[in-house]
């Protein structure tokens, strides 16, 4: 499934990144490679930018037809998040 | 010695340079480059340093043409500056993974490193261990934990410097060339050297409103409003001082018994020329200090999240916003703010759009025309026709300007496409010297760099229209005088010359050449007119206003404010986008589109009414 489906507060796991090249290699030199587990803190209104909370930090990110990620979600304790 | 500065975005980098070298920065003057990187000098008892701050990386892959900069330097490919003798590079404790990958990626340019690391502090703060001698022995090179913000630790790091501890990094060993792979090995020095304290709970709190959907956008209103309040309202009484200070030294220069010619240049030419140049700076300083602080305080990351969504309607991107939003006060200080976005096409972009929001400088022009040729009627018995007017022509230069950067995104900037992706930085407080650093090295660079092009096209345009000097003493007043002056100049022969080509917009000679003479300074339109009717003013004892309303239809009223609308009528707008844009290739592009649009504009509008 993708990012946009997991919602707020819920935890997931990267499986692939698709899209434009660059943008692809952007959001994997931010720390969203492969097998990340995430949370998504806040979706902005009118399928606006998601955040997204990682061990190494938050970031925003907009997915698009450029930019496409496949995710799996994860049931996690709350002690095991980041 | 020459030492790169190099980080991820993010990390202090800024600061570190700013604390490290003050004063002594200056912005490299390299050719063909699309940006500007700040050079600092470090000076100790046995050698000079110098420091240059490159723009932000994650990898030796470039995404954007400012990447791309720092990667052809890195790698001695770049034409004009060349490889530096060492690497500085800026590490962040709370976060390091992004910084070690790469580190992963430096360690294989062969090149001395040593290694900064920021925000010690915080780490400590939150209950948390950073070991940097674990680092040390990871890496291979010296590692100096610094507290940016308040200078702790920057004089070991100066002398670090000057005392050649530079070493050449270990090579990671690292399976396989992925980022996953690089990804793992960073995690894996990570949990080496770095205990995580408590997360941050304020920051948390202080997310949930800043960027609530309802609390978060008030909240980016109530800055905006502030924001633009400070740069309209609060600058102007410093300008209006800068004015009258300007005009006192006219006044005494006019006193002055020396050649006639002479004393106009020094007071009509050189003066207001620095006074049009010095006028911006109560801008440019408040708008400024004003950008630093909502970059350093993490403010602006956030900022851009909440109106990235509307900004992508047109191709631009949340932080766009800032630019945009300045050029409603002045677009000088708005192009410069344009720095905060990192990549040079969303720059450029967004520097093309910033001429058409309508700034201060309109103000008067639409004032003396709406007040000379709009009715006074009401729209329904509620609405000021006039007003209606004035906040059409605002609705009217947003919306074109917004729709020229989606134009110029659909076409001429097709294909590179990053999508909104931004880091979330820690609130924090700026540091005072880096803020003041900042702000009077961007204030300078102004000064030596767009002030230089603006007073020399000052000049110019005295001598077209204050020469030939025409003979005072024969003239019945000074209003008289000054109305010949006018009508005898170069600037009125050319006006004449080229007003067939605004004759389809029913400009006639006079309205041409306060248009021409309106470059300085769009505002300048009213003075002109003033001095060419200054004569009808005298005898009939009316104000400007009621005169040109005897002059001029309504259809010509229109014509000009919608030709003020579009035009890029302002050599100081184009001195300032050839500063930021590196080229005249772009004011030349812009001046193009807008006085197309311009001229359609008011033949339409021109034709419509008539």
């Amino acid at each position: 499934m993708n990012l946009e489906s997991i919602p707020v507060g819920e935890f997931c796991r990267i499986l692939d990144i698709q899209g434009d090249v660059l943008a692809v290699r952007r959001t994997k030199e931010l720390g969203l490679v492969h097998g990340v587990v995430c949370r998504v803190i806040r979706k902005a209104p009118f399928h606006g930018p998601i955040e997204l909370a990682m061990t190494l930090g938050n970031i925003g990110i907009r997915t698009s037809e450029e930019l496409r990620i496949e995710v799996e979600p994860v049931q996690l304790q709350r002690s095991e998040a980041a | 010695m020459r030492i790169a500065l190099v980080g991820t975005p993010n990390v202090g980098k800024s600061t570190l340079f700013n604390e490290l070298t003050g004063l002594s920065q200056k912005v490299g003057n390299f050719p063909g480059v699309t940006v500007d990187p700040l050079v600092g000098s470090i000076s100790s008892d046995n050698q000079q340093l110098e420091l240059i701050d490159l723009p932000g990386i994650y990898s030796l892959d470039a995404v954007s043409e400012d990447e791309q900069l720092t990667i052809d330097v890195l790698t001695g490919r770049h034409k004009a500056i060349s490889r530096p003798d060492a690497v500085l590079l800026v590490m962040n404790a709370q976060n390091p993974e992004k910084c070690l990958v790469l580190f992963s990626h430096l360690a294989q340019l062969g090149l001395p490193l040593m290694v900064v690391v920021t925000m010690v502090d915080s780490v400590k703060l939150s209950g948390g261990v950073f070991d940097d001698i674990t680092l040390f022995h990871e890496l291979g090179v010296n590692i100096y934990p610094v507290v940016g913000r308040k200078g702790l630790g920057v004089t070991e790091v100066r002398m670090a410097l000057s005392n050649g501890a530079w070493k050449l990094p270990k090579v990671p060993e690292i399976e396989g060339t992925s980022l996953e792979d690089r990804f793992a090995w960073s995690r894996a020095v990570v949990a080496k050297v770095l205990i995580s304290g408590s997360a941050d709970v304020l920051r948390t709190r202080i997310d949930g409103v800043v960027l609530h959907p309802v609390w978060g956008t008030l909240l980016f209103l109530g800055v905006m409003a502030f924001f633009f309040q400070a740069i309209f309202s609060w600058a102007q009484p410093m300008m209006d001082g800068i004015d009258t200070f300007i005009a006192s030294m006219q006044e005494a220069v006019e006193h002055q018994s020396i050649n006639p010619t002479l004393r106009s240049f020094l007071s009509k030419g050189l003066l207001s020329g620095v006074g049009s140049v010095v006028v911006f700076l109560p801008q440019i300083l408040l708008l400024n200090l004003l950008v630093v602080l909502l970059e350093e305080s993490g403010y602006l990351a956030r900022a851009a999240f909440l109106v990235d969504r509307a900004m992508g309607l047109f191709g631009l991107q949340g932080r766009s916003f800032i630019p945009l939003l300045g050029s409603f006060a002045c677009a000088i200080p708005g192009i410069m703010s344009a720095r905060i976005i990192p990549s040079y096409r969303d720059r450029l972009v967004t520097i093309m759009a910033t001429p058409l929001m309508t700034c201060s400088a309109r103000l008067p022009v639409y004032a003396l025309i709406i007040s000379a040729l709009i009715p006074a009627g009401t729209i329904g018995g509620v609405f000021s026709l006039q007003a209606a007017v004035m906040a059409g022509l605002y609705a009217l230069g947003a919306i074109s300007g917004l729709l020229i950067a989606l134009v110029l995104k659909k076409t001429m900037f097709k294909g590179a496409v990053i999508p909104f992706l931004i880091e979330f930085p820690p609130y924090r407080a700026p540091s005072l010297k880096s803020l003041w650093v900042t702000v009077y090295g961007r204030t300078k660079d102004f000064l030596t760099t767009a002030g230089t092009v603006i007073l020399g096209f000052s000049i110019a345009l005295w001598i077209l229209t204050e020469l030939p000097q025409t003979d005072r003493s024969s003239a019945a007043s000074a209003v008289e005088a000054d109305r010949v002056q006018i009508e005898q100049s170069y600037a009125a022969a050319i006006g004449k010359a080229i007003q067939p080509v605004f004759a389809p917009l029913g400009f006639d000679w006079r309205i041409t050449l306060g248009v021409l003479s309106s470059f300085t300074a769009r505002e300048t339109f009213v003075s002109s007119m003033g001095q060419i009717y200054a004569a009808d003013v005298q005898e009939s004892d009316v104000p400007l206003r009621n005169v040109l309303r005897s002059q001029y239809p309504l259809a010509v009223g229109l014509s000009i404010l919608a030709f003020y609308v579009y035009a890029l009528q302002c050599i100081s707008t184009i001195a300032i986008m050839r500063r930021e844009t590196g080229s005249w290739k772009w004011p030349s592009i812009a001046f193009a589109i807008t006085f197309t649009l311009a001229y359609l504009a008011s033949l339409t509008v021109y034709i419509i009414a008539s």
